[in-house]
């Protein structure tokens, strides 16, 4: 899949996913603004991508962000919302979960991504553009936890890619989701370093036997953000190797 | 869109599509040719076939056609050993079905048998029969072309056609965790409005009222349900089984107009 001409957004890309997806990206030809709070990884090329440290949260500073990435190229053609927290200690059942937790998690994981939707949008419109909001199964179906305020918000970005898909379908702009299982990240491995035996239960319970990775991550964004994808909008592509199949 | 902008992405690989003749199933044909791979075709129309193996070999794929109706078991089992000249089957494209409109007042027993026997257990034939090949080679793809008509829409006319749609998703899910072990994945397609040649006979003030009420504001191409289905058949999606992609410009989003 080739991306030559055209100019993305990845939020979330200082690492896992969202870093996988901007450097297979810019491997596709397309140029990248990355954007994360946390500084630059050494796998992004200061001068093959742009490189913008803020917090998602922050409207006026994503406003400004996508107004940058896109006067640099003179359009805007791809959004990937990767942006997301997944605080496994804190983030309990809606009883448990402390309220600035509650707050938090749906600001970074569900309004950020609205945010930088709601100032990307415009500029799409004038020769269309794909976006790709990275949800979860969790957020089709309760997530083993419980972690309440996650799953409701990764529910809340699939609503509101399918929002985007019918309002914004006939400017020629799609909005889909990818919706990963259990991916191995920096989010999640300390969780399996810490606790070996289930990281060989997730393998084991998977249908494909394996844990997924980025890459797989990556290549369905990719996929769903080319032309080879031109007909489909208002889908949540599930990439988790057969997990959501199985009853436990 | 065109085939120039199709990844290489099945080189060497080679693929059965069944239903291939005309419609999305050449549509993916032709898209399968461009990315690489090696390909046996079924259909019931000898000549029509031997045309598209020409259409095939024309964008320079190697190409084979295997007269089968989908009812035949032996027929099937013969178009997947065909893949065998290719050296074996990595991909199932089950894209073969027939919608004969009928309401459910006139549909005679016959005429259910006639469309469960073609789209449902023409899919049970046709994955039964690649499964011998495909663990031996360590793995392999299939794709089933399903619709969105009785996944997640109806459409008057198409009660017993819809039924069997369903049933292949639901053939899909148990045959998702069967195979896996075998590191072979199965996925689905739902189309939604397609230009093809039955629906181009509409006409144009029917198409353009389709059109309407898609949020994309046109028909789909089979090229659009080609690229998806390779999408699922290459190595891009490993892991990705049991999930159906609904390919449809968006018609399925929104509630009826008010």
């Amino acid at each position: 899949m080739t991306f030559h001409g055209h100019n993305a957004i990845v939020t979330g890309a200082g690492g896992g996913m969202g870093l996988r997806i901007a450097v297979d990206l810019l491997t596709a030809g397309a140029t990248v603004t990355a954007i994360d709070l946390k500084p630059r990884p050494a796998d992004l090329d200061e001068a093959a991508c742009t490189y913008e440290r803020l917090d998602v949260t922050d409207y006026d500073a994503v406003q400004a962000v996508v107004r940058r990435a896109h006067q640099r190229h003179g359009r805007l053609d791809c959004i990937v919302n990767a942006a997301g927290v997944g605080w496994f200690d804190r983030d309990r059942s809606l009883v448990d979960t402390e309220l600035g937790v509650w707050e938090r998690v749906l600001d970074i994981n569900l309004t950020a991504a609205m945010y930088v939707s709601r100032c990307s949008i415009p500029l799409m419109r004038e020769h269309g553009g794909a976006l790709v909001h990275v949800a979860s199964v969790a957020g089709l179906r309760n997530s083993d936890g419980p972690m309440d305020a996650y799953q409701v918000a990764k529910a809340g970005l699939i609503s509101m890619s399918r929002a985007i898909a019918l309002t914004y379908g006939p400017d020629h702009v799609r909005s889909n989701t990818v919706c990963p299982g259990a991916i191995l990240t920096p989010m999640i491995e300390p969780l399996y370093d810490a606790d070996p035996p289930r990281r060989h239960r997730m393998e084991q319970r998977t249908p494909l036997r394996r844990l997924g990775t980025p890459h797989d991550v990556s290549a369905a964004c990719l996929f769903l953000l080319s032309d080879q994808a031109s007909f489909i909008t208002g889908v949540d592509l599930v990439v988790d190797g057969g997990w959501m199949l199985a009853l436990s | 869109m065109s085939q120039a902008g199709v990844p290489a992405l099945l080189g060497g690989k080679t693929a059965v599509i069944t239903g291939a003749t005309r419609g999305i199933g050449l549509g993916i044909a032709e898209v399968f040719a461009a990315a690489g791979a090696n390909l046996v075709l079924t259909g019931r129309d000898t000549s029509a076939g031997q045309r598209a193996v020409a259409a095939m070999e024309a964008i320079g794929a190697k190409a084979w056609f295997c007269a089968a109706d989908m009812r035949d078991q032996a027929a099937v089992q013969a178009a997947v050993a065909a893949a065998e000249r290719f050296g074996g089957i990595d991909i199932l494209v089950q894209n073969a079905g027939m919608y004969p409109e009928l309401s459910i007042e006139q549909m005679t027993s016959d005429d259910w048998d006639l469309v469960h026997q073609t789209n449902l257990r023409g899919t049970f034939f046709a994955v039964q029969a690649c499964l011998p090949a495909m663990r031996a080679r360590g793995g392999g793809r299939i794709v089933l072309i399903s619709s969105i008509t009785g996944v997640r829409t109806g459409f008057p006319g198409l009660a017993h056609y819809g039924a069997t749609k369903a049933g292949m998703n639901g053939f899909m899910r148990s045959a998702a965790l069967e195979l896996a072990p075998y590191g072979i994945t199965i996925n689905a397609v739902e189309p939604g409005s397609i230009r093809t040649e039955g629906l181009a006979a509409l006409g144009g003030p029917a198409i353009a009222a389709m059109e309407e009420c898609i949020p994309l504001r046109r028909l789909g191409q089979p090229a659009e349900i080609g690229t998806t289905a390779l999408f699922l058949a290459s190595d891009l999606a490993s892991y990705i089984t049991g999930q159906s992609i609904v390919v449809d410009g968006g018609q399925t989003l929104p509630e009826i107009k008010q």
